[in-house]
């Protein structure tokens, strides 16, 4: 009885502690900052100044936050279908690079028309991403290893294969320098169209967006949502309601990888217009740190997305403006997931726990 | 055949002594984490860490020594902070992982920017470690190639794989902390308190990721660049799961892993392009793990009853 | 070792007004219990007497809200469960407390080993662990790993373990229940040992005829209090199930017998056989009609969760055992075709299995009926109608809630298992599979559970109830039986037997295996 209590208070109190959560991890985080712009000799006020006018100070400012939101929202939301359910897909870095690698490949060796060529690269590119997430799936379904320790390792292989493949695809020799090696242009059909004139904020925002729709809609209307939702919450309770818990583990990694290859084609068709070896600089992390963030739920990972993008292009501005520089901003927003991942329901619970045994103790004195 | 030649070269030999060293200096240390059964994926966040301040320290002191004592005080510090969030404060061991490694290469990328102005520090003036000349090998053939000239820290690798071992296997310290890894309740009952062991493992695994950070940065030419750890961090965690926490089977897999590295280096030279060769340690370390779960085959499909 | 010393006590070991409340449950109430020393000294009672939460108690791993305990004439306050074993006494329990992987010797000697500075002294230590199993006659493969050994064994190294820890009382907790006859034997002939030896032992079961065998003394806990102390000569078997089981019966259900129908369910030669080899059911069969609702009662343990569990297809059932639904093979189906068959499901764990607290209340209700009943096209949560039918188990089953898009952990333990068995009552199954499903609810929502469940089966469902209330057992069923050791005995037709005598086959008195009577 005394558990059914404490749950029937938990709820009550859900909300508030969620909203404590990010206003102590956002207050946290703030502070540290403040100790690293005064260590920087830097004025808060300027480097705040600067960090929004940077993110959203033009038109131009706007789009440079648009183009990268793009990105984040897609491995955002990919990160997200894998977490919700329990999935620990920490491989998405990997997924992405063959998704960009196979869809600048279609972009460039194929010529088709605008519309058809667009869905072919990005359709490619999932599929790489698809394939590269199939083997650590099926490693951890028949062989029990880990999919924590297989997908870190494959991020590696996968910034090193995609290299070398491009290296034979252009016939270059090793001892180009790491930068030089790239893909040839993809086709003009391929490129994605600019919204704003003079950014990368491309027409892949629509497919960013449509693909949080699409997850949005699985989740809210389909069984498939419904069970992946499920698995994630109460694998015991699935299991018992009839739902295959090994077929769903797979069928999510698999959705996971799809969209971090989308990605990473979305990238290559929208930015660089080619494969450029090692061009993610921790992408696929920022998708994990996205969805924590977010709560692992698609209009959250939206929001967040351009939050995100909103720091990594303001702290560019902030960098040339003051004394700063824009790893600060990287540092702070993996310090805000870390103090957003503190469990604070449990502290409150355990401080609660505590009064009340106190209280008894007196009581009986 | 050049190529399996220069696989049994001392050049190459030689090479997988020293670059297995960060490997095994930390699987010394994080076989207690994991025979008390923490797995932390943030070992590549302290390992690159420490080797940031054993570099600093030494730029700060032109003396390798404090350096590696700032390399190991750093790695202490996270394993305690990482403690911290995932003992006391409720937070997902894995997610608290990732903001660490985030962390640390926000960190590191933001401190190098800082002090030395540049994302890739070479030549600022630390002072590295130096080589060890050993007139006993010095006097045999082949053996002095491999292992003469090395740096007390790649010395000191075996040296802390022998001592984990002894702990392990001859001190209450390690019966304790083995029997609470395979059945925590029944290490309580016998009065064995999980949370206080579980912290010695973790600050002992800190301080060991702190010295293989400061082989990272101070063992030959005293650098830093980026993101300089490259996976070794999980290289640690992966030798160590698969052997078990046993420190002689993980330095065995550590030595694997690190010729692997070596031969990367000496066969790149024979004009193997660089990226396809460093894929070998890597994959190397899936192979192990998919060679060691094969058994786990004749499971699949059973329901636990 | 047997010397007495005059100095000591009488008693070993004392209780005074022990008490430990949860919430309003009373788990110990006012316990005041004398152990003699040098004997054997069994504890009996029901699931939920309140024996465990005594032994917890003793060895401090649970904290008395109220109470002191004397130990050897001294009042003593234990400061942690290592404290306990310093002052002798010796905890062995249900679940073995040792660690696989690692040598019989090693498990002994963890947290007590002879020391040589921060060394283990193997020598010492060894001689040790072989001087007391020399003295007390056991002989153990020293350098064996745990999990190559048989169950007879580890609870031999469990005695040796407290033994070497320097226990002078021992405590066990259902010793016997995964044990052979033979290796119950073997554990009676080492209490005796013990006993000879001058030790005291606290021997806790529910097997009647056991606790005739070994002990001296016999105390009896009943819902939280303590009935007394007695000696077997004073008691028979029929006398001591009724001290244990004497309870008012508070509720009634009013069942009218009904007219069986078809058989839906039979189960031929069920065994189970877990993951560490130790075989839970053995050799199963039962029938189930429509229209009627079979009770299977049983201390908690006895393998009823296997046996409901292997139907619906979570479990592996093994080689040789059949089940047959409506004439159909259904052994090792998976959840998700049985749900299709109409096969529902109420499982024992009601937050764990039963619901997830997270989520929303119609996302509870349309788990299971989601794919097996389903909606219109078969991929689409069909909110109308999952709405619709979440309504109508809202409604036909009185659960009282805001809105069915609020959290099921905002409602009470009555309304959630409201909700759980109202979703499985409401899918036209034709076999329902029920376990405990009144479990720490209110009186309230008992009644009209029992209720539907009649009304259900009059119907024409055929239910098999798994519960631990033996009351409920005996008011909802048609045709009873008991579950003792993973094998059913015949415990009769409704009103056929009385609780005393339920309450003997439960505790494994004189029965012979169920053999279907048709």
């Amino acid at each position: 009885m005394k558990i059914l209590n404490n749950l029937k208070l938990r709820f009550s109190e859900n909300t508030g502690i969620n909203v404590a959560r990010y206003i102590l991890s956002l207050i946290a985080t703030l502070l540290i900052g403040i100790i690293l712009i005064v260590a920087n000799n830097a004025d808060i006020g300027v480097a705040v100044r600067e960090l929004f006018k940077g993110a959203f100070g033009s038109k131009i400012a706007i789009g440079n936050t648009i183009h990268w939101a793009i990105p984040c929202m897609l491995v955002g939301i990919a990160a997200s279908v894998a977490f919700k359910s329990g999935v620990f897909n920490l491989g998405l870095e990997g997924q992405l690079y063959f998704g960009a690698l196979v869809a600048a490949c279609v972009g460039y060796m194929i010529e088709l028309p605008p519309i058809i060529h667009h869905f072919a690269c990005i359709f490619a590119g999932g599929i790489a991403g698809l394939l590269y997430a199939l083997i650590p799936a099926l490693m951890k379904l028949y062989f029990k290893v880990d999919e924590v320790i297989s997908t870190l390792l494959m991020n590696y292989i996968a910034v090193l294969a995609t290299e070398y493949i491009t290296l034979l695809l252009i016939r270059g020799n090793s001892a180009t320098s790491t930068q030089s090696i790239l893909t040839p242009f993809i086709h003009k059909s391929a490129e994605l169209t600019p919204i704003i004139k003079g950014t990368s904020a491309t027409t892949g925002l629509f497919i960013a967006l449509g693909i949080i729709l699409i997850v949005y809609l699985l989740y809210k209307y389909t069984l498939t949502g419904y069970e992946m939702k499920m698995v994630g919450q109460n694998l015991e309770f699935s299991k018992a309601g009839g739902v295959n818990a090994n077929k769903m583990f797979v069928v999510i990694f698999l959705v996971s990888g799809f969209i971090a290859g989308i990605c990473g084609a979305v990238e290559v068709l929208g930015v660089n217009h080619r494969f450029i070896a090692q061009f993610s600089s921790n992408l696929g992390w920022d998708g994990v740190m996205i969805t924590r963030v977010a709560g692992n739920s698609p209009v959250g990972v939206l929001l967040v997305s351009f939050i995100w993008a909103a720091f990594k292009t303001g702290a560019m501005q902030m960098e040339r403006a003051t004394t700063l520089n824009r790893y600060t901003m990287n540092l702070l927003q993996a310090l805000f997931v870390l103090f957003i991942s503190i469990d604070y329901g449990m502290l409150y619970f355990k401080y609660k726990a505590k009064k009340a045994r106190e209280a008894i103790g007196k009581e009986e004195k | 055949m050049e190529y399996i030649r220069v696989m049994f070269s001392t050049v190459t030999l030689n090479a997988a002594f020293r670059m297995s060293a960060p490997l095994i200096l930390g699987i010394a240390g994080y076989c207690f984490c994991r025979k008390a059964g923490i797995m932390n994926i943030a070992l590549e966040s302290f390992m690159l860490i420490s080797a940031f301040f054993a570099l600093l320290g030494s730029y700060l002191t032109k003396s390798y020594f404090v350096g590696t004592l700032f390399g190991i005080a750093a790695g202490t510090i996270l394993s305690a902070l990482y403690g911290l969030f995932t003992f006391h404060l409720g937070a997902n061991g894995l997610i608290t992982g990732v903001g660490f490694n985030l962390s640390g290469w926000g960190l590191t990328t933001m401190l190098l920017v800082m002090i030395f102005n540049t994302r890739g520090a070479t030549n600022v003036g630390a002072v590295s470690f130096p080589t060890l000349d050993l007139p006993i090998i010095n006097s045999i053939p082949f053996i002095k190639d491999i292992f003469n000239n090395q740096t007390i820290l790649v010395w000191l690798a075996p040296i802390l794989i022998a001592i984990a071992y002894v702990v392990m296997y001859k001190t209450t310290f390690g019966l304790r902390i083995r029997a609470l890894g395979l059945n925590p309740q029944a290490a309580e009952t016998a009065g064995v308190s999980v949370v206080k062991y579980r912290w010695i493992a973790m600050l002992v695994s800190g301080a060991c990721m702190g010295l293989a950070g400061t082989f990272l940065s101070l063992n030959s030419l005293a650098m830093f660049t980026e993101n300089m750890s490259g996976g070794r961090g999980f290289m640690v965690m992966a030798s160590t799961m698969v052997a078990d926490g046993n420190p002689l089977k993980a330095m065995l897999y550590g030595l694997i892993f690190g010729y692997c590295q070596a031969l990367s280096l000496t066969w790149s030279s024979l004009g193997v392009p660089t990226q396809l060769i460093g894929i070998l340690p890597y994959f190397a370390v899936l192979l192990v793990l998919f060679i060691t779960n094969f058994k786990n085959l004749k499971k699949y499909g059973k329901i636990k009853a | 070792m047997s010397e007495k010393n005059p100095n000591l006590s009488e008693y070993v070991l004392e209780t005074r007004d022990i008490c430990k409340y949860y919430g309003s449950l009373k788990a110990n109430d006012h316990i005041s219990l004398k152990v003699k020393r040098n004997t054997i000294h069994a504890i009996v009672g029901e699931n939920g007497a309140g024996k465990s939460t005594l032994m917890g108690i003793l060895t401090d791993t649970v904290k008395p809200d109220y109470g002191d305990i004397i130990l050897n004439g001294e009042k003593v306050v234990f400061k942690n469960p290592m404290d306990a074993a310093r002052h002798g006494i010796g905890m062995i329990y249900q679940e073995f407390m040792l660690a696989p992987n690692f040598s019989v010797f090693e498990n002994i000697i963890v947290g007590f080993e002879e020391k040589n500075g921060a060394f283990i002294d193997y020598k010492k230590s060894r001689e040790k662990v072989e001087r007391i199993c020399h003295d007390y006659g056991f002989n153990l493969p020293l350098d064996d790993l745990i999990n190559e050994l048989p169950v007879a064994m580890l609870q031999q190294i469990e005695i040796v373990k407290v033994l070497y820890r320097g226990a002078d009382l021992i405590i066990m907790d259902e010793p016997t229940s995964t044990l052979t006859p033979q290796g119950i034997e073997g554990l009676f002939q080492a209490m005796r040992v013990l006993k000879e030896s001058g030790k005291t032992i606290l021997f806790i079961t529910h097997k009647l005829k056991e606790v005739f065998e070994v002990s001296d003394e016999i105390s009896v806990l009943r819902l939280g209090k303590y009935v007394g102390t007695y000696s077997p000569d004073s008691l028979d078997q029929q006398k001591l199930a009724n001290l244990m089981v004497g309870r008012e019966v508070i509720l009634q259900a009013n069942k009218k017998p009904g007219e069986l129908g078809e058989t839906i369910l039979s189960v031929k030669n069920l065994s189970v056989v877990d993951e560490d080899n130790i075989q839970r059911l053995k050799n199963v069969s039962f029938d189930i009609h429509a229209g009627e609702i079979l009770g299977i009662a049983g201390v908690a343990g006895s393998g009823q969760q296997y046996l409901v569990k292997t139907i619906f297809g979570l479990n592996k059932a093994a080689e040789g055992s059949k089940i047959e639904y409506l004439g159909e093979d259904i052994t090792n189906s998976s959840p998700r075709e049985n749900r299709a068959k109409h096969i529902g499901y109420v499982p024992q764990d009601r937050m764990g299995m039963g619901c997830d607290t997270r989520s929303s209340i119609w996302e509870n209700a349309i788990m299971g009926y989601h794919r097996a009943h389903g909606f219109n096209p078969k991929w689409l949560i069909n909110h109308k109608e999952a709405n619709a039918f979440t309504d109508k188990v809202v409604d036909d089953f009185a659960v009282k809630v805001q809105s069915i898009n609020n959290n099921v952990g905002s409602l009470s333990g009555g309304n959630v298992q409201k909700l759980i068995v109202g979703r499985e009552f409401s899918q036209d199954n034709k076999l329902l599979l029920i376990e405990d499903p009144t479990r720490g609810i209110d009186v309230g929502a008992i009644e009209y559970i029992w209720a539907k469940l009649l009304e259900f089966a009059s119907q024409g469902v055929a239910v098999l109830l798994v519960s631990h209330e033996l009351n409920e057992v005996m008011e909802l069923s048609d045709r009873i039986m008991v579950m003792y050791n993973g094998e059913l005995y015949n415990g009769g037709k409704y009103g056929e037997l009385d609780e005393s005598a339920l309450g003997l086959l439960m505790t494994g008195g004189e029965a012979k295996q169920y053999e279907d009577f048709e």
